[in-house]
């Protein structure tokens, strides 16, 4: 094919169909062709590397041989070992297991793997060994409930027997024990915190649960406190996360998949959804898209974030990040996909709406119509902290006109004998803004607050007496900084704060029409974004009584309905009368005779 | 990668071009000097005769705000220091050409964006506002609701006399100097009003007249040691189309504005007759009232070719003078007291409406031609029609109602009682 | 190419196509319509819309026929490829030079009100980047973000229209009623019909519109077509009476006028900046869904499937077409005689004889 044939074969590329959570596209009818243009999530699968590229967006076959370049010139470095040849297994023999394992988890320089070889009393004695990593275990239970047991004859002699009959993980006075034959599920196991047990002869390895590791206890959100709620946040530790939520939902529903990614960091990644409630198209196209990350370094939920969203996505937080299991148990049961992370304290839930950009977890307990109000200060803080200060450049550099006279008289006024250009003034104004606020971040925490008030009262005030800053000017931008407090989401707001200075750098070229314009190209391109198949802009434009939860919060008994746009499969919440009670007769006082 | 790729695009794009080609338009507040009332005058020759604008061009006379002497946060309330307004009167062919040359007088750009107030001296609007105005319609800077002032005399004296004095700032000064006129000697104080009114067959505008007049001094201080020139609204000028044709004082415009429909609240004081029917009014019997709320109803109809023109004034008020032989404890005095000021309205109305048939050409203030053109079907029928000419010949013929609603706080003079 | 995505509901559509048709109140069509039938032009906006009406029914019973398929498909299935892609090529010079004059209004427009001192070109190549880069985004965004911004923004220009208007409304200046004559107002609503060419569109957009909302294709058509007349005629009527007529008839942005006006009380003055910024989504929208329809007619004239290619050159061709008239006056002419006496046959006419040469050939399933 020449270069000529590329050039068609590229315009005659059909573009991929979004990721869509309804329940199938009926096929379009082609007359003349009588081609069918169908949807089916395979045939995705096949077409392109993302799951969800839109309209046009993608370029599947270049994206391929690319991906399909970088993945082969990447081979040599993606994680600690290339695959081998073969995978090893547990052999019977202990010596050559134990020379496997001393291979793989490099004995000679790791210091912490610790294998303990001894004989088993029965008979002449059976070698066994067995291989943990120091401090990873429960050094007490190792003692107690293994080592004890395993060096008693009584135990070893029905130990015998269990390996005679094959059922020799029944035997130990553990809770969670498997046998493994895959060398490198043990060795995975090992890495995990669990100790593997070899026994001459047996060609399996016995990995029992003895993880004891050093963890941070339970402590208050540090991000999303709240005042009204429960005051617990998730921990780095999985199972904890994970037992956290069992004791919010016990349904026998709720799902707890476990997935593992990281070519290095082996991690234990969990998918949480409710059977009956969830769609399973998102259910699978979540697991789809985890379960096909080749990185090597997925320790935390805000990496695995980046590596589940799309390419149009780029800005945009793509899941909700929360440390709450209040917060995050409520978005399960509402039909919402929720994703752990081992070692990392946040869950993320998706899809996200843009709703969520401006929800605190505390929206839930407080009444309406407060939800509704907050919600409505944090997206006009959102909006004052994009635009006011690109609009104030451009009302007082091109469009005196605008501003009301009185108002303009005391603009005038305060800029007076101010040389600084007003575009200079601000963009400075708001870089220095930036300065405190990343310096408080840094700095130790006692000088924290000291730094911001030095920083903005001191500055701020001289700049005004030196005459370098308009007294106006320092009003926009506490202003900025103030509202920009008020957004939620902390993804959201670092993305705004980055896009006011375009915003400032179009005011400050055309003006309103600038402004205008890009407010425009953002409202587009946030329109045209998809989180796992589900429009951000969803609970803004989808009909029905759901969306309009999203948005504007009713009471809880009035909310029936589960978000409208998720497809849940169990749409209804509650009863149209969820306060039964409402039914019974009331109360009367008894008629005395 | 394409979208990152086409927004870099669209970035360098637009950086590049901001960058090679400047920001277009660009002005700094502390580089604008801000026009807020300018007057327009006719040239005079060395007799003292206005001459045409085509030959002689116009007197252009620009109030800038100073900046600097605004009142601002920082220093806490101005008034002190220079008059925050600078006065520049310049003779220039047309008002393109002042809003360039002031510049040269002015070391910042001068924007006429907020110019609160056009006044127009007399004698250059009874030559006709059509051609001067252009600009103003046809350029954006120069807003349609901007007042426009008819200054009995010339413009420049007006606006040297509007100088801030009471208002800390020029605008809230000009402003408020011009929105006490509204409601009570005309309700047109815009340059829009004039625009419509000149456009429309069937309407014609009356824009305030003030003229200067030594100012009393009011309290203490540095103000009291200098009495100055203050503004003073004398009446109105009634435009035919877009050409002063007469004025009417206080009293008659505000008789125009009851005709119209748009009277407001206002304070007048009527001389009464003797008698109540005898008809001859004097001063000795006075009353004067608040009036609340004027309705106007007004039909006009055809006779043969000649319109007639009915107007029922249905008037609300309450007394707040009553001087000589006026009785309110009575029903019967309130009833004749009615009647004697309906009576008196009558009079001034009907003055009112023959002096701008005669005198006036026929420019209807009153509105009525807006009446009659909802009964005609199609445009050239109307245009045909001519309602200016018609008006002149029309009769009209006026019913007022008065109901006196409030005596004030007393029924009686105290002072009178024996 | 193959309409692959569903994905545009009912609302999208009725807001994207009202906002294609009726954004031209924002240009100087409210004058040419008072120009054209002077006091009865409101009257003569609402009458139109019912042969507007009649073509929309006619477009929407031919693309009907063909089951999903794009309107230039359906064309080439009725009358046999050559001649197919001729009237395609016809369609897509229609759509490209609607653009283009809208384009060109909407910069001048913004040259005139509020940057005066930037060059004109500037302010066009801006708009036109904008706009093509939200067209390669694709139908459904720009379907979402009008419908989201849609009634906010008719609301916000209704009420500074009526809610908080400090001149006086003169309703007498909409008498004398029938301008032109009653006759001569209903006939020329045929031709002043071609206002609301631009929902054409609809052909184009109706395969795209969401499978389970089938049955409502038509009412989409049909209510956002009744919306841009009902603002044009309010936008018409509020113009004159704040206006009146002849004045009105010589005004190139009769709305922004209108909106400069507003005055209530000391502060709520000068507000046109709110007004500025639904000015700026509409003329966005309609300009960059514009590109959209070109781009895709393109490419099913050429038959591609990747559309995206043809948004960046009908960016450019409509650069062209805008810079070319000499200035508003000739464009204002222009518009007034050769875009009503052409347009409406274009749009309406044509479909028409489509569906009715396919009706005669028995082509299409139903």
């Amino acid at each position: 094919m020449g270069w000529w044939g590329k050039i068609l074969d590229w315009f005659n590329q059909e573009p991929a169909m979004p990721f869509s959570l309804d329940p199938e596209v009926p096929p379009i009818k082609v007359k003349g062709k009588g081609a069918t243009g169908s949807y089916s999530p395979g045939a995705q699968e096949e077409a392109g590397t993302t799951g969800e590229s839109e309209q046009g967006s993608s370029k599947p076959g270049i994206l391929q041989k690319v991906g399909s370049f970088f993945s082969r010139k990447g081979k040599g470095d993606e994680g600690a070992r290339g695959p081998a040849p073969e995978e090893p297994s547990v052999a019977p023999d202990l010596d050559k297991n134990l020379l496997t394992v001393r291979r793989i988890l490099h004995t000679d320089r790791n210091s912490d793997v610790i294998i303990r070889e001894f004989l088993l009393p029965v008979g002449k004695g059976i070698r066994a060994a067995f291989v943990f990593i120091d401090g990873m275990v429960n050094l007490r239970a190792v003692n107690a409930d293994i080592l004890r047991p395993l060096l008693d004859p009584d135990f070893a002699a029905r130990l015998a027997r269990g390996l005679a009959a094959g059922n020799v993980e029944k035997l130990f006075p553990a809770a969670a024990t498997t046998l493994h034959d895959s060398m490198r599920k043990v060795v995975t196991e090992t890495l995990m915190g669990n100790l593997a047990l070899f026994v001459d002869g047996l060609g399996k390895a016995l990995v029992v649960d003895v993880k004891g590791w050093e963890k941070r206890p339970i402590s208050e959100p540090v991000t999303e406190r709240v005042v009204i709620g429960p005051h617990e946040a998730f921990a780095e530790t999985l199972k904890v996360n994970i037992t956290m939520l069992r004791r919010i939902l016990r349904t026998p529903d709720l799902i707890c998949e476990l997935l593992e990614v990281g070519k290095v960091t082996h991690t234990q990644v969990a998918i949480f959804h409710i059977e009956h409630i969830t769609n399973p198209r998102l259910v699978n196209e979540v697991k789809r898209r985890i379960s096909s990350i080749k990185a090597s370094y997925v320790a935390e939920s805000a990496i695995l974030d980046q590596l589940i969203d799309v390419p149009r996505f780029w800005m945009v937080p793509h899941a909700v990040l929360t440390e709450r299991p209040d917060r995050f148990a409520g978005a399960v049961a509402e039909g919402y996909v929720g994703i752990m992370v081992d070692h990392s304290p946040f869950g993320l839930v998706v899809p996200i709406t843009i709703a969520d950009f401006f929800s605190s977890a505390e929206d839930i307990y407080l009444r309406p119509p407060a939800p509704t109000f907050l919600k409505l200060i944090r997206a006009s803080g959102m909006l004052a902290t994009l635009i006011l200060p690109g609009l104030y450049i451009a009302a007082v550099t091109f469009h005196h006109e605008m501003i009301p006279s009185v108002l303009l008289q005391a603009i005038a006024a305060s800029k007076e004998g101010v040389p600084t250009p007003t575009p200079l003034a601000v963009f400075a104004g708001e870089l220095g803004f930036d300065f405190i606020r990343e310096a408080g971040v840094r700095v130790p925490s006692p000088v924290g607050p000291t730094i911001g008030i030095v920083g903005a009262l001191l500055i701020g005030d001289a700049a005004v007496r030196a005459s370098l800053l308009a007294p106006v000017t320092v009003i926009i931008i506490a202003v900025t900084a103030v509202a920009s407090f008020t957004i939620p989401n902390q993804d959201v707001a670092t993305l705004v704060r980055i896009f006011k200075y375009v915003f400032i750098v179009a005011g400050s070229t055309f003006g309103i029409l600038g402004i205008g314009l890009l407010l425009y190209v953002v409202g587009v391109y946030l329109c045209s974004l998809r989180s796992f198949g589900v429009p951000i802009v969803a609970p803004v434009i989808a009909g029905g009584p759901s969306a309009r939860d999203v948005v504007a919060r009713r009471a809880v008994w009035k909310m029936e309905h589960r978000p409208r746009f998720l497809r849940p499969e169990g749409i209804r919440r509650q009863p149209p009368v969820s306060r039964t009670w409402t039914l019974a007769r009331p109360l009367r006082p008894c008629k005395r005779k | 990668m394409r979208k990152p790729l086409a927004c870099t695009v669209i970035f360098v794009f637009c950086t590049s071009t901001v960058s090679l080609c400047g920001c277009w338009g660009r002005l700094e507040l502390q580089d604008t000097a801000f026009v807020v009332l300018m007057g327009l005058d006719a040239v005079q020759s060395s007799s003292g005769e206005p001459l045409p604008t085509s030959e002689a061009g116009l007197e252009v006379t620009q109030a800038i705000a100073i900046s600097r002497a605004l009142p601002s946060g920082r220093d806490g309330g101005g008034g002190r220091g220079p008059a925050p307004m600078v006065v520049l009167p310049m003779v220039a062919p047309n008002l393109t050409v002042a809003g360039e040359s002031i510049e040269e007088s002015v070391s910042r750009r001068v924007r006429t964006t907020h110019v609160e107030a056009l006044i127009v001296g007399e004698a250059l609007a009874r030559q006709g506002l059509e051609d001067v105005l252009d600009q103003t319609l046809r350029y954006s800077n120069l807003r349609h609701t901007i007042h426009v002032i008819i200054a009995e005399g010339s413009a420049r004296e007006l606006i040297t006399s509007l100088a801030p004095s009471i208002e800390v700032g020029p605008w809230t000064e000009a402003r408020k100097a011009v929105q006490s006129i509204q409601g009570r000697v005309s309700n047109q104080l815009h340059l829009h009003d004039l625009l419509v009114s000149s456009s429309s067959k069937s309407k014609d505008a009356m824009l305030p007249m003030m003229r200067t007049w030594q100012e009393i001094a009011v309290g203490g201080g540095e103000s009291a040691a200098r009495p100055g020139r203050g503004p003073a609204i004398t009446g109105v000028a009634v435009f035919k189309d877009a050409t002063m044709v007469g004025k009417l004082d206080e009293v008659e415009a505000a008789h125009a504005l009851m005709l119209h429909g748009s009277f407001r609240r206002a304070f007048m004081s009527y001389p009464l007759s003797a008698s109540a029917d005898d008809g001859v009014l004097s001063n000795r019997n006075l009353v004067g009232i608040e009036w609340d709320s004027v309705k106007a109803q007004k039909r006009v109809t055809m006779i043969g070719e000649r319109a007639a023109i009915n107007v029922n004034l249905d008037m609300e008020g309450g007394v707040m003078e009553a001087r000589g032989d006026v009785d309110l404890t009575s029903p019967e005095g309130v009833r004749r007291l009615e009647r004697q000021v309906a009576q008196s309205v009558r009079f001034h109305c009907q003055r009112v409406v023959e002096k701008v048939q005669r005198e006036m050409a026929g420019a209807d203030i009153f509105y009525f031609g807006d009446v009659l053109r909802t009964t005609f079907k199609t445009w050239d029928e109307w245009e045909k029609f001519d309602w200016p000419k018609r008006f002149q010949e029309a009769v009209v013929t006026i019913n007022v109602t008065v109901h006196l609603r409030r005596p004030g706080l007393t029924l009686q003079n105290p002072w009178k009682l024996h | 190419m193959s309409p692959s995505t569903h994905n545009l509901g009912y609302t999208e559509t009725v807001a994207l196509l009202a906002a294609y048709t009726g954004s031209k109140v924002f240009t100087s069509c409210p004058s040419q319509l008072v120009y054209l039938s002077s006091t009865s032009a409101w009257i003569t906006a609402m009458l139109s819309v019912i042969p507007a009406a009649l073509g929309v029914i006619a477009i929407y019973r031919f693309v009907d026929r063909f089951d999903g398929i794009t309107f230039q498909r359906c064309v080439e299935l009725t009358i046999g490829k050559p001649l197919g892609k001729m009237v395609g090529l016809g369609f897509l010079s229609l759509i490209l030079g609607m653009d283009a004059i809208a384009l060109r209004e909407f910069s001048a427009g913004f040259k005139s009100a509020i940057l005066p001192e930037t060059p004109l070109n500037a302010i066009i190549v801006l708009g036109e980047a904008v706009t093509a880069y939200t067209a390669t985004l694709g139908l459904e965004p720009l379907g979402r973000f009008i419908a989201i911004a849609f009634l906010p923004l008719s609301i916000l220009l209704l009420a500074i229209v009526f809610g908080a208007f400090h001149m006086e409304l003169s309703i007498a200046e909409l008498f004398p009623l029938w301008g032109t004559g009653a006759e001569h107002t209903v006939l020329g609503s045929v031709q002043c019909s071609s206002l609301y060419a631009d929902i054409f569109a609809f052909a184009l957009l109706v395969p795209y519109v969401r499978e389970e909302k089938a049955g409502q294709r038509l009412h989409a058509g049909l209510v956002s077509l009744g919306l841009s007349g009902l603002a044009m005629a309010i936008a018409i009527a509020v113009g004159m009476m704040s206006f009146t007529a002849p004045t009105l008839a010589q005004m190139l942005f009769p709305v922004l006028q209108l909106a400069r006006l507003f005055l209530s009380g000391i502060f709520l003055e000068r507000i046109e900046a709110i007004f500025v910024f639904a000015w700026l989504f509409f003329g966005s929208i309609k300009v960059a869904f514009g590109h959209w329809l070109a781009a895709s007619l393109a490419a099913d004239i050429i038959g591609v499937k990747r559309w995206t290619a043809f948004v960046w050159p009908s960016a450019v061709i409509t650069y062209f077409l805008a810079i070319q008239p000499e200035n508003l006056t000739d464009l204002f002419v222009f518009q007034v005689t050769v875009l009503r006496s052409v347009g409406w046959l274009v749009a309406y006419v044509l479909p028409a004889v489509l569906l009715g040469i396919a009706g005669l050939r028995g082509i299409g399933s139903k």
